[in-house]
């Protein structure tokens, strides 16, 4: 009956859907099987973070590898080459194997459980999405076993660099990495993003209103908008360089009529809403935060969403702001000065909801607090830099120096990173149901700050004083040697903090000996802090029907009638799907395919280009049997009959 | 994508009131209008800004048959309106109608696709003049004119009509044949008697994708083709 | 399931007309795109302008009809329509801004310094010196062995410049524009032509003027607009 209650993982409380066409993982699989076949949101966020947690280390060592070359005029730590090629694959890495996953993995844990859902809209889907991120990330790193090694043509692949004429090593198949490890993780973020957009559309709890959505759910909402419309135009922007590289079209070869300018057009018509995407999440843990830790509700709700909408409608609209030096005319500069001057307000509406957020309330400096007010202060710094840039005569000055890397390292890591490691203290207490220790918190967050900033604040001096961006080694007599020294140090200080940061995140799910949290340690405000730490697999034993915002904290605090109530629990319990192989086959199917084509070419003995595209072909079969068994395969899934109040 | 009937009873109740499925599609359609809207200009661009390339003038009208393209997008056409009356059987339960109509799509996306093939061949391959030599060849990368003595093929020299032609043709064709090989499963599954009212949903999310394809080919044929006639 | 709740078979049969009507119109609008493209009396703007409007038609009759978003929530539109919206306003600014530096090939500022000779066939305007002054021709004439302001039979050959003023030629090239101006950027001589107002390919002009000083090409700058660009020759001593 619809109140029977059997214990969580009874074998005899499983009830079994029809017969499938064949079986998938069922309710109790567990170790190895369980992680590669779930389907589990929760579990998916999770791997997100830790893959892009060990791409942090793996960026921040080619960081620390740039310093150290800089740190004196005319250092050989790193040749020439290996200088581009480590800051090109040090900016890819963070934007795509680091914000961006760290960003999936707190939409996938945390929006579902803020909106009422058990799941997201398509779990398998979702899964194929983190395989592609895995994949994407594995052929990014092959490249430096390879001819060329990795690509050395800067994270935004310009042409005509990237055309084989100028190739440094002959058959330098760096940009092809580039290329095809930029696609797959191009398709791992636009199914993430259609699914959360049909999450959040679809499936929200009876209730729960799109006003009375949280922050943090709207900017999952605005950025899987941005994704899906920006993604498309690098997708082709790949595809037509792949074409010049390997079938020999002349998009982007001057020579033969193609026009290099117009790669920076569609390279920058997504790459602006892409510095969008990796910011707007972190100002939406930002603003989940500090009225947790200010215990007042946030400020201005409604102007903090509409500003998110409007910061990622104009993204659109300013692109070219990244090309005001190479000669499109008075008319486009101007039009798109202005923009992106006028892009500054709705930030500036939101950094002021936080400030009135605070304001009157209690401050309460835990961890999570700490950096959310790092990110406010850091990145209106960042802000600030960035209006400088908006002037098209400044920009001129400002343009491939280091004052533009100081600018995109404040907002970046001032405002993502730190954005993100709150939302890493706020959060993992759910996910693991530990108490990580504040104390520690604190020291990461004080070396990150002082690191952070000692690397950074420099460089806007630098780049004033003429310090050129992207350039293996200065020469004596610049001045640049003090302040280099300084960042320098500054760096292995933030490298530090960081790594101490990531080893507490790992020992919080290993560890014994940390406290339980209980389900609201923070007395937090959302939905997700009215459930068990760590969530139960099943995410609600009863549908919340919400009545308010805050739901949390009204049910602690507010009239009994804002409290929320329970839908009951019918018949048939809780459906949970089974896992899926189907993901896993279809990535790995993806992946064969993309190395299949980086590969197909072959010079024979008598000097002549051969093409093989057998084991391309052999990707995309697996691909499509991936496919069909997708299609085929059928829900299965049993039933759980958890009680009211095991969530 | 077939499990609709498997929850024998009910849909999962959305927000909306709208499938999952088809906020999805409708989500997907508008990030493909990006897609295709990166393809038409970067083609409308370069058309605009190099019909010469190094002396190499290019006149696509000598190459363009406009009686093949016309002739393909009334094909195209033609199966959309399939694919509404399929979408439309499938929704009354007429599983007998919806077959029909499915494999009368499937047959004129098919045409489409060969009457493609057929042209693009024939563009790289050229068309041989009064000497028999070869002329007016339009490939990837290059472009061929009028062949300037008998007995020598014209020669190709680089150009980027080609570049953005076949890609963006390519492309859409791409897509075409993704949606053939969509329908075909539906087709394969209407056979195994599974088939019912309740994949209703998915049907017509196969439509919408094949409906889109055809509005892009409505833009590509006069932006692409006709256009050349005019301007 | 398409967000209705009247009977779904009644409502689909209903449909069948419309289907089979829309599908007939968007025949009809493809078949009036070709002809117009055979039809030789229609300028160019005015085909474009056409087959941008059917594009418009047969887009929205498929999207609204075929589609369902007529019969569907407004969700599924907004959703389209937001990609859409983008994807039109990006790609028009680009469109927009692809255009090509006019390239100014030639420009050339010379004193004229022909002097009058005699037995020599000379055209209406051309402009000599003689004994320090400027003329400038009349009429076309061959000149008779001593300079005269009038000839013999042919009424004034020649009009006298007035004082101090030196008749230069100005000649350019330029591949393209919309605008082209030509100014002066010597201390002292002042000057300002706007010498083309409307779009033009392949341009090449020649003009004399009359300057107060002595100039050459030094002394000028032409600056020559195409829609988004501004494309001037600054010349350095």
């Amino acid at each position: 009956m619809a109140t029977e209650s059997v214990k969580y993982v009874a074998p005899e409380s499983e009830t079994k859907l029809e017969s499938k066409v064949f079986p998938r993982p069922g309710q109790h699989t567990t170790g190895i099987i369980d992680w590669l076949t779930t389907i589990d949101h929760k579990k998916i966020g999770f791997m997100y973070g830790m893959a892009a947690l060990c791409f942090l280390i793996i960026g921040g060592i080619q960081a620390l590898l740039i310093r150290s070359q800089l740190w004196d005029h005319n250092m050989d730590v790193l040749t020439n080459r290996q200088y581009n090629q480590m800051f090109t694959m040090h900016g890819t890495t963070m934007v795509f194997l680091v914000i961006m996953p760290l960003s999936a993995a707190f939409f996938n844990f945390v929006m579902p459980l803020q909106i009422g859902a058990r799941d997201v809209a398509f779990p398998r889907m979702n899964t194929l999405s983190l395989w592609c991120f895995l994949a994407g990330g594995i052929i990014l790193n092959l490249s430096w076993f390879f001819t060329g090694g990795s690509p050395a043509i800067g994270w935004f692949g310009y042409a005509p660099l990237t055309d084989t004429r100028f190739a440094e090593v002959i058959g330098d198949m760096g940009p092809d990495f580039w290329i095809f490890s930029l696609q797959i993780l191009g398709i791992a973020s636009l199914l993430a993003s259609f699914n959360f957009i049909t999450t959040i559309i679809n499936m929200r709890a009876p209730g729960m209103t799109m006003m009375r959505l949280p922050v943090f759910t709207w900017m999952t909402l605005i950025v899987s908008f941005l994704l899906i419309l920006a993604m498309p135009a690098i997708a082709i922007a790949l595809a037509e360089l792949m074409f010049d590289r390997q079938y020999g079209t002349n998009f982007f070869d001057f020579l033969e009529g193609g026009k290099p300018h117009f790669w920076q057009h569609l390279f920058w018509i997504f790459g602006h809403p892409e510095v969008y995407i990796l910011i707007l999440p972190a100002m939406g843990i930002v603003s989940e935060v500090i009225p947790v830790f200010s215990r007042k509700p946030l400020f201005g709700y409604g102007l903090i969403v509409f500003s998110g909408g409007i910061i990622g409608f104009m993204g659109f609209a300013v692109w070219s702001h990244h090309m005001y030096t190479t000669g499109m005319g008075v008319v486009a500069t101007s039009a798109f000065s202005i923009l992106t001057m006028l892009i500054a307000i709705p930030t500036g509406v939101k950094i002021f909801n936080w400030i009135g957020t605070m304001w009157g309330g209690r401050i309460i400096f835990k961890t999570p607090m700490l950096f959310a007010l790092g990110f406010i202060t850091m990145f209106m710094i960042g802000g600030f830099t960035g209006i400088m840039h908006s002037s098209v005569p400044v920009d001129a000055q400002h343009q491939d120096t280091y004052f533009v890397v100081a600018h995109f390292h404040y907002v970046l890591i001032g405002g993502a990173l730190f954005g993100l490691y709150a939302g890493f203290y706020f959060w993992l207490p759910k996910l693991t149901g530990k108490i990580l220790s504040d104390k520690i918190g604190k020291l990461v967050f004080t070396l990150m700050f002082i690191g952070f900033n000692m690397t950074f604040f420099p460089m806007h001096y630098l780049g004033m004083i003429g310090q050129p961006r992207r350039t293996h080694s200065y020469n004596e007599g610049h001045g640049f040697e003090t302040w280099n020294q300084i960042a320098t140090v500054g760096a292995f200080i933030l490298g530090v903090g960081v790594f101490i940061g990531f080893v507490q995140f790992i020992h919080a799910f290993r560890s014994k000996k940390l406290k339980p949290a209980g389900k609201n340690p923070w007395d937090a405000r959302t939905l997700e802090w009215t459930l068990s730490s760590p969530v139960k697999e099943y995410n609600f034993a009863r549908t919340p029907i919400v009545k308010t915002r805050d739901q949390a904290w009204e049910n602690n605090y507010g009239p009994s009638d804002k409290h929320s109530e329970k839908e009951p629990l019918d018949d048939h319990g809780v459906h949970m799907p089974d896992r899926s192989w189907t993901p896993l086959v279809t990535g790995i199917g993806l992946l064969v395919l993309a190395l299949g084509l980086l590969f197909s070419r072959t010079v024979n003995e008598a000097g002549d280009l051969d093409r093989n595209y057998l084991p391309a072909i052999t990707g995309g079969i697996i691909f499509i049997i991936g496919v069909i068994m997708w299609a085929i395969e059928g829900p299965g899934g049993y039933h759980l009959f958890p009680k009211e109040d095991e969530e | 994508m077939s499990d609709a009937h498997a929850l024998e009873h009910h849909e999962p109740v959305t927000s909306t009131g709208v499938p999952n499925k088809k906020i999805l599609m409708w989500a997907f359609l508008g990030s493909d209008c990006m897609f295709f809207g990166t393809l038409i200009s970067t083609h409308l661009i370069y058309r605009k800004i190099s019909a010469t390339v190094n002396g190499n003038y290019l006149d696509i009208r000598d190459i363009f048959d406009i009686e093949l393209t016309s002739f393909s997008t009334f094909i195209l056409l033609a199966s959309s309106l399939f694919m509404a009356l399929a979408v439309s059987a499938i929704h009354k339960g007429n599983l007998s109608s919806t077959r029909w109509m499915l494999l009368g799509t499937i047959i004129f996306g098919s045409i489409f696709l060969a009457c493609q093939v057929y042209e693009f061949t024939h563009f790289v391959h050229g068309k041989e003049n009064a000497s028999g030599d070869l002329e007016h060849q339009l490939t990837l990368s290059s472009y061929a004119g009028k062949s300037d003595e008998p007995g020598r093929d014209a020669e190709l020299k680089p150009h980027v009509f080609g570049s953005t032609f076949f890609v963006l043709t390519g492309t859409h064709g791409t897509h075409v044949a993704i949606g053939v090989f969509w329908l075909l499963g539906w087709l394969v599954y209407s056979f195994t008697g599974r088939m019912s009212k309740a994949d209703a949903m998915d049907i017509e999310c196969c439509g919408l994708y094949w409906h889109f394809v055809d509005i892009v080919w409505i833009i590509i044929f006069p932006v692409v083709y006709l256009m050349e006639y005019a301007f | 399931m398409s967000g209705h709740s009247e009977d779904p078979v009644a409502e689909e049969s209903k449909r069948f007309f419309t289907f089979f009507n829309l599908s007939m119109a968007l025949v009809a609008i493809t078949g009036l795109e070709i002809v117009i493209i055979y039809v030789q009396t229609l300028d160019g703007s005015t085909i474009i302008g056409t087959l941008f409007a059917t594009s418009i038609v047969k887009f929205i009759g498929v999207v609204w009809w075929f589609m369902h978003l007529r019969w569907d929530k407004i969700v599924n539109t907004v959703l389209f329509l937001l990609g859409l919206v983008i994807a039109l306003g990006t790609y028009f600014a680009v469109i927009y801004m692809a255009d090509t530096h006019p390239e100014i090939s030639k420009f050339e500022v010379s004193a004229i310094k022909d002097v009058w000779k005699a037995s020599q066939k000379y055209e209406k305007d051309d402009y000599v010196v003689h004994d320090g002054t400027y003329f400038v021709a009349n009429l076309k004439h061959e000149s008779p062995d001593t300079f005269s302001e009038s000839i013999d039979g042919s009424g004034d050959a020649w009009t006298k410049i007035e004082q101090n003023k030196v008749p230069h030629q100005f000649s350019w090239v330029v591949s393209h524009g919309d605008l082209i101006e030509i100014n002066s950027q010597k201390d002292g001589l002042s000057f300002f032509k706007r010498v083309l107002d409307t779009e033009q390919e392949d341009i090449s002009g020649e003009k004399v003027y009359l300057l107060d000083q002595e100039a050459s090409t030094e002394d000028f700058r032409i600056k020559a607009r195409s829609e988004s660009y501004w494309t001037e020759t600054v010349q350095r001593p």
